[in-house]
């Protein structure tokens, strides 16, 4: 039945294993790509893993920790079987080894014997609760079985399936029990989880949502933003400008020209007018002119500055942060003092007033006592609702918080620091481990295509007017300031004025432009744009797309198409750091519909299989070869607007979090320089502030 | 003004608070663990065999195996010379190779006394660019080129032997990519272009037997226990 089972330190050494079966490939590939593409990537709130090896069937994986002392449990056994007592065996098992656990040993031939008792006791007790229902209720429960047998089988995981079927049993006996009718338990029967669907679609259409009037209905379905319906009209975001234009009469157009090098046309005026006047983030244009950057030589001919992709940030000030890390331990440990004793004298009523004291004290001084769920839950919850302050999305936030949850129970505390600040901490490192990721090296890839004689390919994608052509024009600037020739590729051939809003940006970039009007293919546009870098000797193309919702499956097949006829280097997903909840959606769904829709090619076969063969050092998508692409298309987040928000910065945890990828660039503003990296000690600080 | 002689009691008190309170806090070091020595640090990307030469160094066998590091394994290593005498004993720290846990590398370096990066010789390819970030970072650490730290780039897995690439070719692999980086490095200017000199002048291809901190190549094998070129450059810091 089960594969393989393993027991292992955090640290990598093997502690006991046991092989069931043989197996062609090697039972450690599945763990690797557990630890690689699961634990350490804080998911653990999903509770299983599947697996496909190169030869074999897939494998389910199920694991627990005991981080009291470092280890892990895991079970390993073919997808298509639905064993029910492998959780309680883990369980069982990490009760029983830490027993004869002893630190430094290697090697426990004397557990085998009784794990194989524990898994004999573990499989007969689920043997007699499938048994037992059968028996209790007679006639009503054979037709429970075969519809929830039924149910069971549109559950889409084979373990969850016997999961779900055991519950309905459990809960149609109840009802069969309370109704005594068999009409009445048959429908308890569509119980489990067929039940809570239809309830839900029940709800749902009760709240009819075409009744409402049209403009709500977007509204409803879309979420706040309110953005326009898919498949319909697209509103193009210039027209709202030309409509402002000619209102005011008397107002004076802006004179761009200030901008260039010539210097012609007004004196530039304020142009930041919040309230406290010109910010340190907005240059002026004053500034820009007056060449106050600070490599002369590259700007003479473009005048506007050195990209801030290229200043080096301030160093985090770290004093600053030690005296608010201070008055919040301070307040912490007060406030972790009450909280540990409430939640002590809260929980268990039995304990009196004197062991309370004492249970906090041991903890908080001393640091004897292993934390349990119950003490780090106030702070958790603390902790998620910072978090979903700052603008995170709310399950990017639950899932966070679970897994920093199921890492610190069992910790022991280090003596004289309370329990909210260790869960800070905790929340630190793995907030910092989330958005840390490896980063593509853009300068160091494009000067290897270089050598190979490619043009290197970039293409953005993102949803309607989150800065798409903004930032594209800034990284060309960007890729300009370093002596790269580069191309800009107009497959927008959509939104009226996009060509022409490129064709501006050239014009003062000075790079050439690769368009071919309005009402075109993009894919076809951008496949000779990358043809005529070629011969041209262009360095990279930067190809500009429509924006689209993610919703809208036409349009998001046409983008597929795109990629996967010109195989690009990089796809950069464009959003915008003011969404909030709907980053997460965006996010998987262009996954999701990249990877789905893309057209198969006569050697791949299957959608996800054309996408991997046709496109070239795309890497592996089962987390054992260090891929840029964690499961999914994307391989880099633009994040936009970043100038906008100013301490809810939780939509680049949400982001990054869902897809995996690095943030590369960070869009701080509409001109060119204000292009720079993602600074993740400074996020960090703003979400746990 | 109260007399301030040393009879009076509150001088007298005062001085039993400090003293009391300098001794709370020695006693507190002591007993968190800082142990602030040097350490040899084991470095490089995934899979590449660091944790098991880790166990290999300090227990002399590999045990049943390891699966990919999620922390950070410390130990100490009887360190011996090439007549097989125990020299001396070295604390050595295994960095899991994660990309995720990449950030404890800077962390821990800042008291290294070694670093010895592990490079699958058979897989060198594929990882070369993650090889060649790691000692890229190691190399541009301000303490690392302060105190000239030595460096062992170790090929492991030599023991495959026909899939194994030769030393020389490992060597001239890390050497190109870090050349690349570090044009493309320098190109960004500010404070990246003063550690980058740790990396030699740009304009002559990089070397790594004449960088700053003195880089050996080995080719050991952990699995098979052939850790000689590792013993002898730990020996030398004994």
């Amino acid at each position: 039945m089960l594969d393989y089972v393993l027991a292992f330190e955090r640290g990598g050494a093997i502690l006991w294993a046991l092989q069931f079966t043989s197996l062609r490939h090697n039972p450690l590939e599945a763990i690797n790509a557990l630890i690689r593409g699961c634990l350490l990537e804080e998911r653990l709130g999903e509770n299983t893993f599947t697996f496909n090896p190169k030869s074999g069937a897939p494998q389910t994986l199920k694991w627990t920790f005991h981080n009291g002392l470092g280890l892990v449990f895991v079970a390993v056994y073919q997808k298509t079987l639905s064993l029910l007592y492998v959780d309680e065996l883990l369980s069982n098992v990490k009760e029983e080894f830490v027993n004869v656990y002893k630190p430094g040993q290697r090697g426990y031939r004397q557990f085998d014997e009784t794990f194989n008792r524990l898994l004999r006791d573990a499989e007969s007790r689920a043997d007699a609760a499938k048994k037992q229902p059968v028996m209790r209720s007679g006639p009503p429960a054979n037709a429970k079985q075969t519809g929830s047998q039924a149910v069971g089988a549109q559950a889409k995981k084979g373990a969850q399936a016997g999961k779900d079927s055991g519950d309905d049993d459990a809960s149609a006996a109840r009802k069969g029990a309370a109704n005594g009718a068999v009409g009445n338990t048959s429908d308890g029967s569509a119980g489990g989880e067929d039940g809570d669907n239809s309830g839900g679609e029940d709800n749902v259409r009760a709240f009819d949502v075409s009744k409402l009037p049209k403009g709500m209905a977007g509204r409803g379905a879309r979420g706040v933003r309110g953005r326009p319906v898919p498949g319909g009209a697209k509103v193009p975001d210039s027209g709202k400008k030309k409509e402002d234009a000619p209102a005011p009469k008397v107002k004076k157009a802006r004179n761009w020209n200030t901008l260039l090098s010539s210097g012609k046309g007004d004196t530039p005026t304020r142009i930041d007018y919040t309230e406290d006047g010109d910010g340190p983030h907005t240059a002026s244009d004053m500034d820009l002119v007056s060449g106050a950057s600070a490599s002369a030589t590259e700007d003479e001919g473009r005048g506007v500055g050195v990209s801030r992709m290229d200043v080096e940030e301030d160093e985090y000030d770290d004093s600053e942060f030690e005296e608010d890390e201070e008055l919040n331990n301070g307040a912490g440990r007060a406030g972790s003092g009450a909280g540990a004793s409430g939640s002590a004298a809260a929980a268990p009523k039995k304990q009196g007033l004197l062991a309370s004291f004492v249970n906090s004290l041991a903890m908080n001084v001393v640091g004897k006592a292993a934390l349990s769920r119950a003490d780090v839950e106030p702070a958790l919850a603390e902790m998620k609702r910072k978090l979903m302050e700052r603008n995170v999305a709310e399950e990017i936030a639950a899932q966070v918080c679970d897994s920093v949850g199921r890492n610190l129970e069992g910790q022991r505390l280090a003596g004289f620091t309370g329990v909210a600040a260790f869960v800070r901490n905790a929340f630190e490192e793995a907030l910092s481990g989330i958005l840390n990721k490896r980063s593509v090296d853009v300068l160091l890839d494009i000067k290897k295509s270089q050598a190979r004689g490619k043009p290197y390919v970039i293409v953005f994608c993102g949803v309607n007017g989150v800065g798409k052509s903004t930032n594209l024009a800034k990284i060309a600037y960007w890729l300009g300031s370093h002596n790269i020739k580069v191309m800009i590729a107009a497959c927008d051939t959509f939104r009226a004025g996009a060509v022409e809003q490129l064709k501006t940006h050239c014009a003062r970039l000075r790079v050439p432009l690769y368009e071919r009007g309005y009402e075109k293919d993009p894919a076809k546009v951008a496949y000779e744009a990358v043809r005529q870098a070629e011969k041209d000797g262009i360095h990279v193309v930067l190809v500009d797309t429509a924006g689209r919702m993610q919703d809208n499956q036409p349009l998001m097949r046409a983008l597929s198409n795109l990629i996967s006829l010109n195989n690009p280097n990089l796809v950069l997903f464009v959003g915008e750091a003011l969404v909030g909840n709907d980053a997460v959606d965006q996010l998987t769904k262009f996954n999701k519909s990249l990877s789905d829709l893309a057209p198969t090619t006569a050697a791949g076969g299957g959608g996800g299989a054309g996408e991997g063969t046709g496109a070239v050092g795309r890497g592996q998508a089962d987390g054992s070869a260090l891929t840029r692409r964690h499961g999914g298309v994307i391989d880099g987040i633009v994040l936009t607007k970043f100038d906008t928000i100013d301490e809810k910065v939780g939509a680049a945890l949400s982001m990054v979090y869902t897809s995996g990828a690095p943030v590369m660039f960070v869009g701080c503003g509409q001109t060119y320089v204000d292009l720079k990296k993602l600074n993740v000690k400074s996020v960090v600080k703003s979400l746990l502030k | 003004m109260a007399d301030l002689s040393l009879s009076s009691p509150e001088v007298q008190i005062a001085l039993l608070v400090v003293v009391a309170t300098l001794v709370l806090i020695v006693i507190l070091k002591l007993l968190s663990g800082g142990k602030r020595g040097s350490a040899v640090l084991l470095v490089g990307p995934c899979n590449g065999g660091k944790t098991t030469l880790f166990y290999r160094l300090k227990d002399g066998s590999t045990g049943l195996g390891t699966v990919a590091s999620m922390q950070e394994n410390e130990g100490l290593v009887q360190v011996r010379n090439d007549k097989d005498r125990v020299v001396g004993s070295l604390r050595v720290m295994d960095l899991p190779g994660h990309p995720r846990l990449r950030s404890k590398l800077e962390q821990y370096l800042k008291d290294a006394s070694a670093v010895v990066l592990v490079v699958d010789s058979v897989e060198l390819t594929p990882n070369k660019t993650e090889a060649a970030e790691d000692l890229f970072e190691v190399l541009t650490h301000p303490t690392v080129a302060r105190r000239r730290i030595p460096v062992l780039l170790a090929c492991n897995k030599a023991d495959l032997e026909t899939q194994a690439h030769s030393v020389d070719f490992c060597r001239r692999t890390i050497e190109k990519q870090l050349d690349t980086m570090r044009k493309t490095r320098l190109a960004l200017g500010g404070d990246a272009g003063r550690a980058i000199s740790a990396l030699g002048k740009a304009d002559k291809p990089l070397q790594l037997a004449a960088l700053r901190s003195p880089i050996s190549v080995g080719e050991i094998s952990a699995e098979k226990g052939e850790v000689a070129e590792v013993m002898r450059f730990l020996a030398k810091l004994v």
